[in-house]
């Protein structure tokens, strides 16, 4: 048995969004905060929260 | 230099040799206990993009086989070394082993609906608010409105249920979200039951009327990684 195609994948612009959302929001975290860059900005993943700050101004303030 | 992750698999899986990662480095798989991780090593962590998405989304679909579905990792996980990675893995070596067991043999799907709202900010903001009464009226009717929309996302989602519960191992499902975007549905989809999934799904959007409907897959299992 093969791997069926289905009918929209993450290289389809109709997918995109849906690539966007798994892939930067969801799935495992093995360790720790997931750090990501975006267009040279740092961006921090707490946990399972995202939060869109700089790394820069998250150490400048305590989280809620 | 460090290492990008990808996912977990069950050791031994090699990475297929057509596979390509990040920044053109071949993927390679670093064992764990019976596990192993997929990585690429690099210089330093790299930036998101919607191009680095893809490949990262690629190098994770390319684990996927009728016996094996990795677990998916988030876009991200950066390790300053191998010892570090492995060292996280074993630690947790009974969850990884748990996803991948339920996971095998089955892949996501996605289903999400749009429905045009026609309500806009407007209706509240802009109107000619002249008195506090005026905008407590306004701010009821968008109260109304998001109850309206939540209900008509239930509804949706119960028919969605109906049509191909029966056919799911598990299901994740998120009410609103961006623009038009009335309700997502993942579903956790068994190889040998994709092609009846296909045919309960296409019926859907006859039987919404207007709303859009995106079936998007298969995915990696993203949305059951708890």
């Amino acid at each position: 048995m093969t791997i069926p195609e289905g009918p929209i994948s993450g290289d389809d612009d109709l997918g995109l969004a849906d690539l966007v959302n798994r892939v930067l929001d969801k799935g495992a975290v093995i360790a720790g905060d997931v750090t990501i860059s975006v267009a040279g900005v740092d961006l921090i993943y707490l946990g399972l929260r995202l939060v869109l700050s700089s790394v820069e101004s998250m150490r400048g303030r305590a989280l809620p | 230099m460090g290492l990008h992750v990808y996912c977990v698999v069950p050791a031994p899986h090699p990475v297929p040799d057509d596979c390509t990662g990040l920044d053109g480095v071949r993927p390679r798989a670093v064992p764990a206990d019976g596990l192993a991780l997929w990585v690429t090593g690099h210089d330093e962590p790299v930036a998101a993009s919607i191009a680095a998405l893809r490949v990262h989304n690629r190098v994770v679909s390319a684990a996927m086989t009728t016996e094996v579905t990795p677990v998916p990792v988030r876009f991200g996980q950066w390790f300053a070394t191998e010892a570090e990675a492995v060292d996280r893995v074993r630690a947790d070596g009974a969850k990884w082993v748990g996803l991948l067991g339920r996971f095998a043999g089955r892949a996501e799907y996605g289903i999400r609906v749009m429905v045009p709202d026609r309500y806009t900010e407007r209706d509240v903001h802009t109107t000619a608010v002249e008195s506090g009464r005026e905008y407590m009226a306004a701010l009821a009717r968008k109260q109304a409105h998001a109850v309206r929309r939540r209900a008509e996302a239930e509804r949706i989602a119960e028919l969605i249920e109906a049509r191909a519960g029966g056919l799911v191992a598990d299901r994740r499902v998120e009410h609103g979200g961006a623009g038009e975007q009335l309700v997502s549905v993942a579903h956790l989809v068994a190889w040998s039951d994709t092609a009846a999934y296909h045919g309960a799904t296409e019926g859907i959007s006859e039987a919404l009327g207007e709303a859009r409907i995106v079936l998007t897959g298969p995915w990696p299992p993203y949305s059951f990684v708890e």
